[in-house]
C-alpha cells in the first residue's frame, strides 16, 4: 500500500482519503442540498457501480480522480478515496474487486471494496489514454486506449500485480465496450463514429468491424431476452440542411436507441443490420439531445438523455419513452433490484430512481462544489442540448467530445446550404482562426455564436458565448498519431513537407494559415475558396477535404495529388505520410 | 386533412389585411413592377428545367393584369412583347397597362404587382396543379410554416354556417389548442374573447383568432341544436398537424391500422409529405408492429408535399440502403439520393396505392420504393411529373419563387425481366409511374375514399359513416395477404 501512496505522488496526502459528510437528502428531490464544506471541489462523476443489491454505489470521479463510496439508504457520501488525476471508467471484478481507469497516467487500478474505504491493489500502465474497460472471464480485463487504437488484454490473476497480456489494433478509436454474457466476446464501440468490432479476448483477435449508421455511440447493454444488442447512439443525416425545421423534426440529428440482433453481432460474416432498427427518442417539440447510458432492467430499457438532463423510460423498446428530470448531464447508468442510478456529470450527484414506479427515490450529492470558472461554465454549455431548438441536439452532438463525429454537415457556417462539410475537429482550435471552411470568422466567438443561431437554432447569451469561446480556446490539440523523436522517416519526411511547399498554406506550428486558397476542390455550390484546416493531429482523421471526399490520410496524397505532383515517388509518399502523423 | 382540405383552410386563415401607405406616381410604379418582373424572368431562365421564353412569361403577367381592370386595353399586345428584349422596353409596355384613372395607392400598387408577377407563371400553372409559382412575402413565410410544421394558432378547420349567421368548425384539430380546449366538430363561434361574431365574415373571426404562439383567446362555442353556451379559454400554440394517418380513427390520438378483417395487413396513407413525415413514421412503426402488422399498405393517392428533401428522408426511411433517384438540375449538374441502412417496416411486404391524383413528391416516393423492388404499386398511372421543385429566394426582398429546379431520373429496375423492363423505360421516359398491378377505381367510388379520409382527420369522425369500397386497396391486402402465405409456406418469420 506504501508502494502505491507513493506512486500517486501528485495527490497530496491529505486529500487521499476524504470522508465527506453530507446531510441527507430529502426523498425524490431533484437539486441535492449539499452541506458547504471546505473540500468543494468539482467530481466530475462518470461511472456507477452498485454493489450490495444496490444499498452501496461506488462511482468514480473524473475530474477528482476519486472513487467515492455512497450509502444509498442513509442517501449519503460514506467514504471517499482519491486514486488518480482523471478517472475514465470502474467495473466489478468480482472477489470484491474493482478495476478503475486512470486516464491520465494510462493504468488500470485495481481497487479492494472489502471494507469501508476502497484500497489500490495494483496498478499497470495499460498504454495511452485508456478509457473504459470491461471484466473477461478467467481474471482477465479489457481495456479501450483512444488515440492509440487499441484494446489492451489484462490479467489479473494476481490481482496485486496485474499485467498486459497482449494490445490488440482496431482499426477506429475506440470508448465504450461491452463484455458479451458467457465468453470472451467484446463489442467495442467506435468512439466518434460508427463503427463496432468484435473482438475475441480470449484469443487477441478482432472477428469483425462494421458499422451502423450513426455516430456518438455511448450506452451498450444486452436486451432482457438475451437477444439484442442496444446501442444508445445518435444519427446526423448529411444531407439535410440543418434548418431550425428540420432540427425540431428530429430529421437533422437522430437521437435513439439502436437494437441489433445479437445474433448478427457475434457472427462474423453476418450482415449486422439486418434486423437492426432504430428506436427514435425525440418527440414533437421535445429532443432527447445526447442519449448515453443505457441500462436494461426487469424488461425495460432506461436511457440517459446527457444532452436535456433526462432519463428516458422504454418498455421493450415499443411505445413512448417517458421521461424524469435527472440533473445536469446524466451520463453513465447502472441498475440492480429494481433501481436504476444514474451519474449525474455537471451536477456532482447521482439520482435513484424506481424503476417500476417510474420515480425518482433520491438524490445524492458528491459534494460541495467551489463556482465554476468561465471555461467549466463552458464545459457545461458545450454539453448542453438545451442551448438549440426545443433540445435536439448539444455540440458535442456534432463535435464529439470536442473533436469531430467525422461526419459532414449542411449548415450555414459556409455561407448556404446545399454543400454539406465536414464537421472540424475543435481540439486546438482556438490556435486555428480564421474559422470555418471559407475562413470568413475572424473571431472564434463570432463563429460560436454562428454556430449556435444557426445550426442549433438557439439563442445564446453573450455570457454563454464568451464561456463556450473559453472552453473551447482550452481544448488541447489532439496528441500526434505516432511519435516525432528520432524517427528517420518523420525527419525524411519534414524535408517533403518544406520542399514541396506545402507549408505554404499548412504552416506551423498550427500548421494552418489565415488566407484562404484556390486549390482545385469545389463544392456543390460552386465555392472553391477554401481555409486550410490545420494539420495538427491529421493522423487520427477519418475523412478528409471540405466534403470528407478522401477516406484516408493516404488517399488525400495519392488518389487526390493534394498539391503535389501525381508522379511522386512512393518513398517520398511514405515519408510525407510518417511526418504528417507525427504532427 | 386532404390536401384539398387543407388548401381551403389555408385560404381562409391566411387571409392578409394590408396596410395603406404614400401615393406613389403610377409610372414609377409600373417602372419598379417592371424591374422586379424581369428579374423575376431572369431567376426562372437561371434555375428553372423547363423555362418559357421570357416574353411568353411577361405576356402572362400582363394579360392577368388585364383581366382584372378590362377598362385597359392593349391592342396589339403579344406582337409587341414579342421584340421586348430590356427592362425599360417592358416598363414602357407596362405602363402602358397600368390603372391611372384612379387615385394610386401603395396598396393597390401591392396587388397589381402581386397580380403581375403570379400571372407570369401562368403557362406552368394553366397545365399542372403542383407548378410553379411566385410567392409574395407572406405567402413565402407561409409556405415556409406549413413545409416546417410549425403553424400556429387555435388549430380549426372552419366553414360559414349560413344559417345561424356564424362561424362553424369543422374539424378542430387533435392535439391542437382549441381541441384540448374542448371544442367539438359543428361548434358555432358565437364570440371571441367575449365579442359577438355574429354576421362576422370568416376573415374577421379568423383575424380575431390569430396570434402569435403563448397567447391567450378564448372562444364561447355551442352546437348548432343547443342554445347552451360554453366558454373555451386557449393558447395558441403550433399545431401539429399529422401527415401519416392510419385507416380509422379509434381516438383522440389513436388509430385502427388495420383496413379490414386481415389482421396481419396494415394501413398508412400518407396525406403528406413535409418536416414531420419521418418522424411521424418513426413513432408509428413500433406501434403497427405491436399490433401484429406483418405487411403494411401505403397509400399515396392523395399524398401531397413539395420539398425534395422531406421525399428524400421518407424514401431513406423506407430503403434499406442504395440510392433512391438522381435529381439533374438545369446546368447539367447531378445530384445523387441515397439511403442509408436504417428501414422502416424492415422485412414487411409493402404495396403502395398510387393514382392519377398522386401528387409530384408522391409519385417520386412510389417510384423509389417500385425500382428498388421494396414494394408493389398498385392503382392507375400518376400524371405528376417528376420534378424536383425548390423555393427559390429573389434577391433584394423576402418574396421567392417555387420552381421547377430539377429533373428526377430514376435509377430503374433491376429485378425485372427484359420485357417488363421496356415497359418500364417507356413509363419513365413519359414520366410516368406505372403501377405493377393496374387497379381502376370509379370517380364516385374514389370521393367516397375521399369523404372517409376526410372524416378520420375529425377528432370524433361521424358514427354513420361506413368504410367505402375500394377495389385498389382490396387488391393490396389481397397480394400482401398472398405473400404472407408463400412466406409462410417457406417458414420464414
Amino acid at each position: 500500500m506504501r508502494h502505491f501512496r507513493e506512486a500517486i505522488g501528485f495527490a497530496a496526502p491529505a486529500a487521499l482519503l476524504v470522508a465527506v459528510a453530507l446531510a441527507a437528502v430529502p426523498h425524490g428531490a431533484d437539486a441535492p442540498a449539499v452541506e458547504k464544506t471546505a473540500d468543494a471541489r468539482l467530481r466530475r462523476p462518470i461511472v456507477v457501480v452498485p454493489a450490495n443489491g444496490g444499498r452501496r454505489l461506488f462511482v468514480a470521479n473524473r475530474r477528482a480522480g476519486s472513487v467515492s463510496v455512497l450509502d444509498v439508504e442513509r442517501g449519503r457520501v460514506s467514504a471517499e478515496v482519491v486514486i488518480g488525476q482523471q478517472l475514465a471508467d470502474l467495473a466489478d471484478a468480482g472477489d470484491s474487486l474493482l478495476l478503475a481507469v486512470e486516464e491520465a497516467a494510462g493504468e488500470l487500478i485495481v481497487l479492494d471494496r472489502r471494507h469501508d474505504l476502497p484500497s489500490v491493489v495494483g496498478r499497470v500502465r495499460v498504454g495511452d489514454s485508456p478509457v473504459s474497460v470491461g471484466v473477461l472471464p478467467g481474471a482477465l480485463a479489457s481495456v479501450a486506449c483512444l488515440w492509440p487504437r487499441q484494446l489492451a488484454v489484462v490479467d489479473l490473476s494476481a490481482a496485486d500485480r496485474p499485467r498486459v497480456r497482449k494490445r490488440i489494433d482496431l482499426p477506429f478509436t475506440p470508448r465504450a465496450q461491452l463484455v458479451l454474457p458467457g465468453g470472451a466476446k467484446v463489442v467495442v464501440a467506435d468512439a466518434f463514429g460508427g463503427r463496432l468490432a468484435m473482438v475475441d479476448a480470449g484469443r487477441d483477435v478482432v472477428e469483425s468491424v462494421r458499422s451502423v449508421p450513426g455516430h456518438n455511440l455511448r450506452g451498450l447493454a444486452v436486451s432482457a431476452d438475451g437477444k439484442q444488442l442496444l446501442l444508445s447512439q445518435q444519427v446526423l443525416a448529411e444531407e439535410t440542411p440543418a434548418r431550425a425545421d428540420e432540427v425540431r423534426w428530429g430529421n437533422v440529428i437522430t437521437n435513439g436507441v439502436r437494437a441489433l440482433a445479437l445474433e448478427d453481432v457475434v457472427k462474423v460474416d453476418a450482415d449486422l443490420l439486418r434486423h437492426s432498427r432504430l428506436y427514435p427518442l425525440g418527440e414533437f417539440r421535445r429532443g432527447a439531445a445526447d442519449p448515453a447510458g443505457l441500462a436494461v432492467e426487469g424488461g425495460r430499457v432506461i436511457v440517459t438523455l446527457a444532452g436535456t438532463g433526462e432519463v428516458a423510460f422504454g418498455l421493450e423498446l415499443h411505445g413512448d419513452w417517458p421521461r424524469l428530470a435527472a440533473g445536469r448531464r446524466p451520463t453513465a447508468i447502472a441498475a440492480a433490484d429494481g433501481r436504476a442510478f444514474v451519474a449525474d456529470t455537471f451536477g456532482d450527484a447521482v439520482h435513484v430512481f424506481d424503476i417500476e414506479k417510474r420515480e425518482k427515490v433520491t438524490a445524492i450529492s458528491l459534494g460541495a462544489m467551489p463556482p465554476l470558472r468561465a471555461v467549466e461554465r463552458g464545459e457545461l454549455l458545450f454539453f448542453d442540448g438545451r442551448l438549440s431548438v426545443e433540445g435536439w441536439m448539444s455540440c458535442h452532438s456534432c463535435h464529439s467530445d470536442g473533436h469531430t463525429n467525422g461526419l459532414r454537415s449542411d449548415t450555414l457556417g459556409d455561407g448556404s446550404y446545399g454543400a454539406p462539410k465536414r464537421v472540424p475537429t475543435l481540439r486546438g482550435v482556438g490556435d486555428t482562426g480564421p474559422w470555418t471552411w471559407n475562413g470568413s470568422r475572424t473571431r472564434l466567438e463570432e463563429q460560436v455564436r454562428q454556430s449556435i443561431r444557426t445550426t442549433m437554432h438557439g439563442r445564446p447569451t453573450e455570457q454563454q458565448v464568451a464561456d463556450l469561446t473559453a472552453y473551447m480556446r482550452a481544448l488541447a490539440p489532439l496528441p500526434a498519431r505516432r511519435g516525432q523523436s528520432a524517427d528517420e522517416a518523420v525527419r525524411r519526411g519534414k524535408a517533403v513537407f518544406a520542399s514541396r511547399d506545402c507549408i505554404r498554406c499548412h504552416a506551423p506550428p498550427a500548421y494552418t494559415t489565415p488566407r484562404t486558397y484556390e486549390v482545385g476542390l469545389e463544392d456543390e455550390m460552386g465555392k472553391s475558396l477554401f481555409n486550410p484546416p490545420s494539420l495538427r493531429g491529421i493522423g487520427h482523421g477519418v475523412a478528409f477535404f471540405h466534403d470528407g471526399r478522401a477516406s484516408s490520410l493516404e488517399e488525400v496524397l495519392t488518389r487526390h495529388h493534394h498539391q503535389i505532383p501525381a508522379d511522386m515517388p512512393r518513398k517520398e509518399l511514405d515519408d510525407l505520410l510518417a511526418f504528417l502523423k507525427s504532427l | 386533412m386532404t390536401a384539398r382540405n387543407l388548401a381551403g383552410f389555408l385560404a381562409v386563415m391566411l387571409t392578409a389585411a394590408v396596410a395603406q401607405a404614400e401615393t406613389p406616381s403610377p409610372k414609377s410604379a409600373a417602372a419598379a413592377a417592371a424591374r422586379r418582373a424581369w428579374t423575376i424572368t431572369d431567376v426562372v431562365l437561371e434555375q428553372d428545367i423547363d423555362p418559357p421564353a421570357r416574353q411568353q412569361m411577361l405576356l402572362h403577367g400582363i394579360r392577368a393584369l388585364l383581366r382584372q381592370t378590362p377598362e385597359r386595353t392593349a391592342p396589339n399586345l403579344a406582337a409587341r412583347i414579342s421584340t421586348v428584349t430590356t427592362p425599360e422596353q417592358f416598363a414602357a409596355l407596362l405602363s402602358e397597362v397600368w390603372p391611372t384613372d384612379e387615385k394610386g395607392t401603395k396598396t393597390k400598387d401591392e396587388e397589381r404587382e402581386h397580380l403581375l408577377f403570379h400571372g407570369l407563371f401562368g403557362w406552368r400553372q394553366s397545365d399542372e396543379p403542383d407548378g410553379s409559382h411566385y410567392l409574395t412575402p407572406r405567402e413565402r413565410k407561409n409556405y415556409e410554416v406549413f413545409a416546417g410544421n410549425r403553424y400556429v394558432g387555435t388549430g380549426i378547420q372552419i366553414r360559414k354556417n349560413d344559417k345561424e349567421k356564424l362561424t362553424q368548425i369543422v374539424i378542430p384539430f387533435p392535439g391542437g389548442p382549441a381541441r384540448k380546449a374542448g371544442a367539438r366538430p359543428g361548434d358555432l363561434i358565437v364570440a371571441v374573447d367575449d365579442e359577438n361574431m355574429e354576421g362576422r365574415s370568416l376573415v374577421e373571426v379568423v383575424k380575431r383568432l390569430q396570434g402569435e404562439e403563448g397567447t391567450r383567446v378564448s372562444m364561447t362555442v355551442r352546437q348548432p341544436d343547443e342554445s347552451k353556451t360554453r366558454r373555451l379559454p386557449m393558447v395558441r400554440s403550433i399545431i401539429p398537424f399529422t401527415s401519416v394517418h392510419g385507416y380509422r380513427r379509434t381516438g383522440e390520438e389513436s388509430w385502427s391500422f388495420r383496413p379490414g378483417d386481415e389482421s396481419a395487413v396494415g394501413y398508412l396513407a400518407l396525406d403528406d409529405i413535409k418536416s414531420s413525415t419521418l418522424l411521424e413514421l418513426r413513432k408509428i412503426e413500433p406501434l403497427v408492429r405491436d399490433k401484429g402488422v406483418r405487411a403494411v399498405v401505403l397509400d399515396l393517392r392523395f399524398a401531397a408535399g413539395r420539398e425534395m428533401r422531406h421525399t428524400a428522408l421518407v424514401a431513406d426511411g423506407l430503403l434499406d440502403g442504395g440510392i433512391l433517384w438522381r435529381v439533374r438540375d438545369t446546368h447539367g449538374r447531378v445530384k445523387e439520393y441515397k439511403a442509408d441502412r436504417d428501414c422502416l417496416f424492415r422485412d414487411m411486404p409493402m404495396v403502395v396505392l398510387v393514382g392519377e391524383h398522386t401528387r409530384r413528391m408522391g409519385a417520386v416516393l412510389a417510384a423509389a420504393l417500385q425500382d428498388r423492388g421494396r414494394a408493389v404499386l398498385v392503382g392507375e398511372p400518376t400524371r405528376a411529373r417528376l420534378v424536383a421543385t425548390s423555393l427559390v429566394p429573389l434577391p433584394d426582398g423576402e418574396d421567392a419563387l417555387l420552381l421547377w429546379t430539377g429533373k428526377v431520373e430514376r435509377i430503374g429496375r433491376a429485378d425485372k425481366s427484359a420485357k417488363e423492363d421496356e415497359m418500364q423505360r417507356l413509363a419513365i421516359a413519359a414520366g410516368v409511374v406505372m403501377p405493377d398491378h393496374r387497379v381502376a377505381i370509379e370517380r364516385r367510388q374514389m370521393g367516397a375514399v375521399e369523404e372517409w379520409r376526410g372524416q378520420q382527420q375529425s377528432p370524433e369522425p361521424k358514427g354513420d359513416i361506413k368504410a367505402p369500397s375500394d377495389p385498389q386497396l382490396d387488391k393490396a391486402i389481397a397480394l400482401l395477404r398472398k405473400m404472407l402465405d408463400q412466406r409462410e409456406k417457406k417458414g420464414e418469420p
